[in-house]
């Protein structure tokens, strides 16, 4: 009930400004911006008079953009058709729209966020070009349609265990043991205990 | 050992918790500092899909993860809801009996909506800021026929600043998509003189709600609903009569704050830069908790994370904590009709929401899906 008098207390309603940040500053930003946007409305010959004397300000602008204009007017007038025809077809408006997914990304991430995905990326990229790796995944494709001749060859066949200590016996599969032995092994957690816990 | 405790197991708690966890491996590994996050369910969920499944938009499975899933294999994950906080004796106390020593803590816990708050809007009203009313809204939206339905602004400051705006916009396109559009009333009502507390959000969006047939009502605080009438009684002694209520109500901290003496008018009083709780050196407060004067939104949340990670891992090495928080907040704004903008500001920068686009909603739409990498610490 305490916040519902703060509703009344308030000249603006009271909590509301607590949802966003805006300095006193940006408030009078803004409507000084609003009146601006009244001088925009002013009559069209004041508008042309206050352009005339930028220009004679700066008379070097239109000059640059005339002899631009006069240089490339063939590239200009292809580039503008191409323009018209985008505008048309509305790739342009499309076009704007994709673009704009740009500014979001920009808006959306930090540095932090943009290091820490970079960091991500390095450590991916390390490990996907680790040699050893690289030298397993190579070898892998050979091994599984070698293994899946074996093992059409082998299914009539019905497995005992007299067969699996041949096949033991065969150096290959020996070292296959052992290495596969040997990845169990180091691939198990160093430390069980930190995986732990959710405790109640 | 040092203890780091993270209370609440939102956006803001679990992006602290990985990138800590991230950051001090070596002293982790050393059993040197120890990383618990302690929350009150063992699963995490993506509030924003609320707004969505409230027009059946998404499931739940879409937006459930089991908290676990989430968390560095490092991290601790305490379910024990918290009853209250010994600032003094540097302890987090458990409705469980347990307590929890830190050295440094984080208060990330949320916001919760209070409705109660409101005589009859429990009774009356609709919303879409839990589960539970997303998903009975959702019923009621696919019985509704006609009549008038009022989108009101109740209690500020609400989580996600512009979902009611969302709400307004893409109420009109399930009606028209329907054909009902001519049969419903669309009226949104906002406490203050504008549709919206930020000046510039207010400016972009009242043509948007006029140019979709969308009555608006400004300094509209409401007072009481009667829930046999169907009538909202305001502040300022008008009425409004309603065939479907959906009403943002007030919202406050975990009372467990207030009873632990952390609050200050209903929230968490912290540094606006260091994000430190005032007059308590070793705590830290983030995401909707705070009384900062920015969006209680996710993105908030996140980008704070950030901050408290970098300066608590320099306080353990024991180096000066430099980072600061600069009001950055971002938020997708769904217009309706498949179409989405954003807004992005800070302390200094009010927004400028751009052209509405399909392809922003789009973004958002895969922002959904891939959320779980951000709460993962991964974006």
């Amino acid at each position: 009930m305490s916040q519902q008098r703060d509703r009344r207390d308030g000249p603006t309603g009271g909590v509301d400004v607590q949802i966003f940040a805006q300095t006193p500053e940006q408030e009078g930003q803004q409507t000084s911006g609003q009146g601006t946007g009244g001088a925009a409305g002013a009559p069209a010959g004041a508008a042309r008079a206050s352009a005339g004397a930028a220009d004679d300000a700066h008379p070097a602008v239109p000059e640059v953009v005339t002899q631009a204009l006069t240089e490339n007017a063939a590239s200009i007038g292809r580039a503008l058709q191409v323009l018209a025809s985008m505008e048309r077809s509305g790739s342009l408006q499309e076009l704007s729209e994709i673009l704009s997914l740009l500014r979001l990304l920009k808006s959306a991430l930090t540095d932090d966020m943009v290091i820490g995905m970079a960091r991500r990326v390095e450590g991916l990229a390390a490990v996907a070009t680790d040699p050893a790796l690289t030298d397993l995944v190579t070898r892998l494709p050979s091994a599984l349609r070698a293994a899946e001749a074996d093992a059409a060859r082998a299914a009539t066949a019905r497995p005992s265990v007299i067969s699996l200590v041949r096949q033991l016996r065969d150096p290959k599969v020996y070292r296959g043991l052992a290495f596969l032995l040997s990845l169990v092994k180091h691939l198990a957690p160093e430390e069980p205990k930190a995986r732990s816990s959710t405790s109640v | 050992m040092d203890d780091v405790v993270i209370v609440g197991g939102g956006v803001g708690g679990t992006v602290t918790a990985n990138l800590l966890a991230e950051e001090l491996a070596p002293e982790i590994a050393a059993s040197k500092v120890r990383i618990r996050l302690i929350t009150d369910r063992p699963e995490h969920i993506y509030k924003p899909a609320f707004l969505y499944a409230a027009f059946g938009r998404t499931a739940p499975r879409a937006y459930r993860r089991p908290q676990r899933e989430l968390l560095h294999p490092a991290v601790e994950l305490v379910v024990d809801p918290v009853n209250r906080i010994d600032a003094g004796q540097r302890q987090v106390i458990g409705e469980s009996g347990k307590s929890y020593d830190y050295s440094y803590l984080v208060v990330a816990a949320g916001a919760r909506v209070v409705p109660q708050r409101t005589p009859g809007l429990a009774e009356a009203g609709e919303q879409f800021y839990t589960e539970e009313g997303a998903q009975r809204l959702y019923k009621k939206l696919q019985d509704f026929t006609g009549g008038t339905v009022v989108v009101s602004v109740i209690g500020v400051p609400h989580m996600c600043p512009v979902a009611p705006l969302e709400m307004a916009f893409m109420l009109d396109a399930f009606f028209r998509e329907r054909g009902r559009r001519d049969q419903v009333e669309l009226v949104y009502t906002y406490p203050i003189n504008r549709v919206h507390s930020n000046p510039a959000i207010a400016a972009w969006a009242a043509p948007e709600l006029a140019a979709r047939g969308i009555r608006t009502e400004t300094f509209f605080n409401v007072e009481r609903i009667d829930p046999q009438r169907k009538v909202i009684e305001t502040i300022e002694g008008t009425t409004l009569a309603f065939d479907l209520l959906i009403g943002i109500p007030e919202h406050e901290a975990p009372p467990f704050l207030e009873a632990s003496g952390l609050t200050d008018a209903g929230w968490v009083p912290t540094d606006r830069h260091t994000l430190q709780v005032k007059g308590h050196d070793r705590i830290y407060a983030l995401g909707d908790v705070t009384d900062l004067p920015v969006s209680k939104a996710g993105s908030v949340a996140h980008y704070q994370a950030n901050v408290v990670a970098q300066n608590l891992a320099a306080r353990l090495r024991g180096r000066p904590a430099l980072a600061r928080y600069n009001g950055k907040t971002f938020c997708f704004i769904e217009t309706g009709a498949d179409k989405a903008t954003y807004v992005e500001f800070d302390y200094e920068n009010p927004p400028q929401p751009v052209p509405a686009s399909r392809w922003i909603h789009w973004a958002k739409l895969a922002y959904n899906q891939t959320y779980w990498m951000t709460a993962r610490g991964v974006v």
